[in-house]
């Protein structure tokens, strides 16, 4: 049984302005009432406030953005977000995030309201104010669900040329001692080029445990952007793991905040870019309370002209002593003009803490190779044996084994046809 | 370790905080085309000088100072600096160094510069910088012989206009940065070393640079040039005295190799930092310095011990556009009390097989602020390029930071490029270590700490590495508990 939560447009309106200006005229529902209505509003004034990102942004310095802001994007007649959820327990609860929100507890939709007040990145908070529908999924205490929910960010049926555009947004709460998995999909479903502005909210109480797996593939023409915040209690652990193929314009932002200590969080990712890909990835953990420990791991093989960007930070703020993290980065080059920006930063203010990062970028080595050669493996075979072990570092932590051996299928795909070149 | 150890550890003396009382000739206050136009005049410059000048100003006046490094501080007055401060001297100009101040030259003994020719066994060629000039440079005579010219910039502009001409500003362009403009505005002095082809330079050569004047900005420019196969190993050291209000030192350095040629750049930096308990005063340590391997195989080597000044605001880069060049950068950098510093290098890649190595070393004590900020840049055609980068920061108490943003941007499939870092504080264990083996705790904290440096004291010049060795030492004073 699948489920599918899609907000229909009922009255198609077309769009005639660019996105830059199209987004400015957005105007609160007169129907419009409650807690969320009113952070929508606050989300549209922030927006206001902070603006389009520009070059001079540390955090928007490489990401083309005018490919995007002046393009006119016509809404998705029909967008939102599908799972494969089948029979659930009644302890997980999956509902609207217009309904579920006034039903969630108050501890909830505080941290949910004061994460949106300090929100930087301003893709978000347009997420915030033009998702129609956002998800709410609701994990009840002590619940422990074996097998993994899948969600699918999709638009059912695009119709017409035009590019559309969709916000999906959905929002993880775990009470404390919750087990569970989750696969969030988005992967290619139409020809039509478009641009997807996605919003994850994640809440973790304390010992609650969540596996993310995220893929994106096959959406070349496609822009982009993701968000995903973590907010981590006390002894929670959060682990995701992400694959990516990039796209026109693609950007992931991964927020994680320690807010109780000896949480954890391990963060991986793999993208394989050939083309004329593009990925920004940032990454943050902020250590705000002690004893935790954040784990940090971003591989990246680069063809053709595809271009990336491995932004990583780790900020411990004053006190959260015996704190520790590791960021590691690891880029293969494989073509004249492919690009790499890679930062993995630290910002430490307190002094009983072990961090360290680290990041090589090269190419395949000749000494290998020549192993390999010398035992009658064929070039190319070679090449691609050395590619695939590469990316195994990060593939063989996916789960379920399914998933794992779907996207071993498309990396090695992908690779054949690299190292052919 | 003890709260009261890393107290004791953070509260230590400037030793260099006295300040000479000497009479200024002459002294410029204010910016503006005719604050220019003087520093021109006085300095007896030819047109060109002073053309370089007014369009530098020109430019500067349409940019806008930066403020992305990671460092707080009250807006500068650009308006109540002094831009040339002049000690009077007897004569017009000092043919030897008998005919200098010899209360200046009193002031460089207690530095601990040996400015008088008796003190030749010290075996280093001293150019010193008094606020805005130079006040005499030594073994002028032994270098000449050997071919290579060593001089104060003011001299080389009247002496050798050929060479200024064809070289300033060709490595640090004028629109550079904010500060580097200003710099190519309104600088007064500095020091000139040119390298002729196929000559290693007999001697160290050494630049002292004090700033005496209370609200007198030093702005000064060091031009430093090796031909074909030469060779030259250069250091800089730099100290103020104690004032309440916040001087700025804007200084710009640069640097060409030829083919086969090297040049070796250190410094020591160790300008009054501020009171460490209010923050008040100090140095504002704003500085652009720039190193172009343009020859083939050729090697430029930054060194740098930085344990002064409010704020540290530098990053010594090299730019390898000659096949096989080398660029290295070694660094310290000590804050203590409220300093802020913000430094690193960039190191470009533009020719083919060009290496490039990173050693950078943070210690942050007190309510210090410490930054490494760093680029690698590999270009489309810089094949075989190769970096090594490890940044360690170490942090003592819990009320300093330390932070470490690297850039890389790698455009070539060719390249290797490793980086490492760590930030730690000092191990409790080895402490317990050197304890329990009788060692106090100041001397086993220095101890340790010299350690973690060891890996760019060893670049220094021989008696310059006993020298930041005892820098670090008294920088570390008062640490017992």
């Amino acid at each position: 049984m699948t489920g599918k939560y899609l907000i229909m447009n009922k009255e198609m309106k077309i769009n005639s302005k660019p996105y830059r200006e199209e987004v400015l005229k957005w105007k609160p529902e007169p129907t419009a009432g409650g807690e969320l209505a009113r952070i929508r509003e606050q989300a549209f004034h922030r927006f206001q406030e902070l603006g389009f990102p520009t070059r001079q942004h540390e955090a928007w310095k490489y990401i083309y953005l005018d490919s995007i802001l002046n393009t006119v994007y016509t809404p998705a007649s029909a967008s939102g977000i599908e799972t494969d959820q089948g029979s659930l327990p009644s302890s997980v609860r999956i509902s609207s995030l217009e309904s579920g929100f006034e039903k969630l507890p108050h501890v909830y939709q505080n941290w949910l309201k004061n994460r949106i007040a300090v929100e930087e990145n301003v893709f978000s908070l347009i997420n915030e104010f033009q998702n129609k529908e956002g998800l709410l999924v609701f994990y009840s205490k002590n619940m422990i669900l074996e097998r993994s929910l899948q969600f699918s960010l999709t638009v059912p049926e695009p119709s017409g040329s035009e590019p559309f555009i969709f916000y999906p947004r959905i929002c993880f709460v775990l009470e404390e001692g919750v087990k569970a998995e989750v696969i969030l999909n988005h992967s290619s479903f139409t020809q039509h080029p478009y641009f997807m502005n996605a919003m994850v909210d994640i809440y973790l109480a304390e010992g609650a445990e969540l596996r993310l797996s995220s893929i994106q593939h096959g959406i070349a023409d496609t822009s982009a952007f993701m968000k995903i915040a973590a907010t981590l209690q006390k002894k929670s652990r959060f682990e995701m793991i992400s694959f990516t193929q990039g796209g026109l314009t693609s950007r992931q932002e991964t927020q994680v905040d320690f807010r109780g200590s000896e949480a954890s969080c391990h963060l991986k990712n793999l993208s394989v870019l050939r083309g004329v890909s593009r990925f920004y990835q940032h990454a943050t953990a902020n250590h705000y309370a002690g004893e935790c420990q954040s784990n940090q791991l971003f591989k990246t093989i680069l063809a053709g002209e595809a271009q990336s960007e491995v932004n990583s930070l780790v900020h411990v703020v004053r006190d959260a002593q015996k704190s520790e993290s590791r960021q590691l980065n690891r880029n293969l080059i494989l073509s004249d003009k492919a690009r790499i920006y890679s930062r993995p930063q630290l910002k430490i203010y307190a002094d009983d803490v072990k961090c360290s990062h680290g990041a090589a970028t090269g190419q395949l080595d000749d000494s290998e190779l020549f192993y390999l050669r010398s035992r009658g493996i064929s070039k190319e075979q070679a090449r691609l044996m050395m590619t695939l072990a590469f990316a195994e570092e990060v593939i063989q932590l996916i789960e379920p084994k399914t998933l794992r051996d779907e996207i071993e299928k498309i990396v090695k795909k992908e690779l054949e046809g690299i190292v052919k070149h | 370790m003890s709260n009261e150890a890393i107290k004791q550890f953070a509260d230590r003396e400037y030793k260099y905080g006295f300040k000479t009382d000497i009479a200024l000739a002459k002294f410029v206050k204010g910016l503006s085309e005719d604050t220019i136009r003087i520093i021109s005049h006085h300095k007896k410059e030819p047109e060109f000088m002073l053309e370089f000048r007014l369009d530098a100003y020109r430019r500067w006046l349409k940019m806008k100072e930066p403020h992305w490094p990671e460092a707080e501080y009250a807006p500068i007055d650009y308006q109540n600096v002094i831009y040339y401060a002049e000690p009077k001297q007897a004569t017009e100009k000092p043919k030897s160094l008998d005919e200098v101040d010899p209360e200046l030259l009193r002031t460089f003994e207690k530095l601990g510069i040996s400015l008088m020719e008796q003190k030749k066994l010290a075996g280093v060629a001293v150019d010193a910088i008094f606020d805005s000039v130079s006040v005499g440079t030594t073994f002028k005579g032994k270098l000449k012989e050997a071919g290579v010219i060593f001089c104060s910039f003011s001299e080389a502009v009247q002496e050798y206009p050929e060479l200024i001409k064809k070289y300033l500003g060709t490595v640090v362009p004028v629109t550079d940065n904010f500060f580097a403009a200003l710099n190519s505005a309104v600088f007064t002095d500095g020091s000139f070393v040119f390298v002729p082809k196929g000559v290693r330079s007999p001697m160290e050569l050494s630049s002292y640079f004090r700033i005496n004047t209370e609200g007198s900005g030093q702005f000064e420019r060091t031009l430093i040039i090796c031909e074909d196969n030469a060779y030259v190993s250069y250091l800089e050291g730099c100290t103020a005295p104690k004032f309440d209000t916040n001087q700025l030192h804007a200084a710009v350095v640069e640097l060409v190799a030829m083919d086969n040629a090297e040049i070796k750049y250190s410094t020591v930096q160790n300008w009054f930092a501020g009171d460490p308990k209010t923050g008040k005063g100090g140095i504002f340590n704003f500085v652009t310095k720039r190193g172009k391997c343009q020859g083939k195989n050729s090697k430029i080597s930054w060194t740098q011990v930085e344990t002064g000044s409010a704020i540290t605001w530098k990053y010594p880069s090299c730019l390898l556009m000659g096949d096989n060049s080398v660029g290295e950068f070694y660094s310290v950098a000590l804050t203590n009390g409220k300093q802020q510093a913000d430094t690193g290098t960039k190191m470009i890649h533009v020719g083919k097989n060009t290496r490039s190595t990173i050693i950078a070393k943070g210690i942050s004590v007190g309510h210090s602020n410490n930054n490494y900020r760093g680029l690698v840049q590999i270009g489309k055609n810089a094949d075989g390029a190769r970096n090594y980068t490890q940044c360690d920061s170490l942090l003592v108490g819990s009320h300093c930071n330390a932070n470490t943003f690297p850039y890389h941007d790698i455009q070539n499939p060719t390249a290797q490029i490793e980086h490492e870092a760590s930030t730690s504080k000092i191990s409790e264990d080895q402490l317990f270590y050197f304890l329990s083996r009788g060692i106090g705790q100041e001397d086993a904290m220095t101890s340790i700490i010299s350690g973690f440096c060891k890996d760019v004291f060893k670049e220094l010049p021989g008696e310059f590495a006993v020298e930041a060795t005892q820098l670090l030492g008294l920088k570390l004073e008062g640490a017992t508990g």
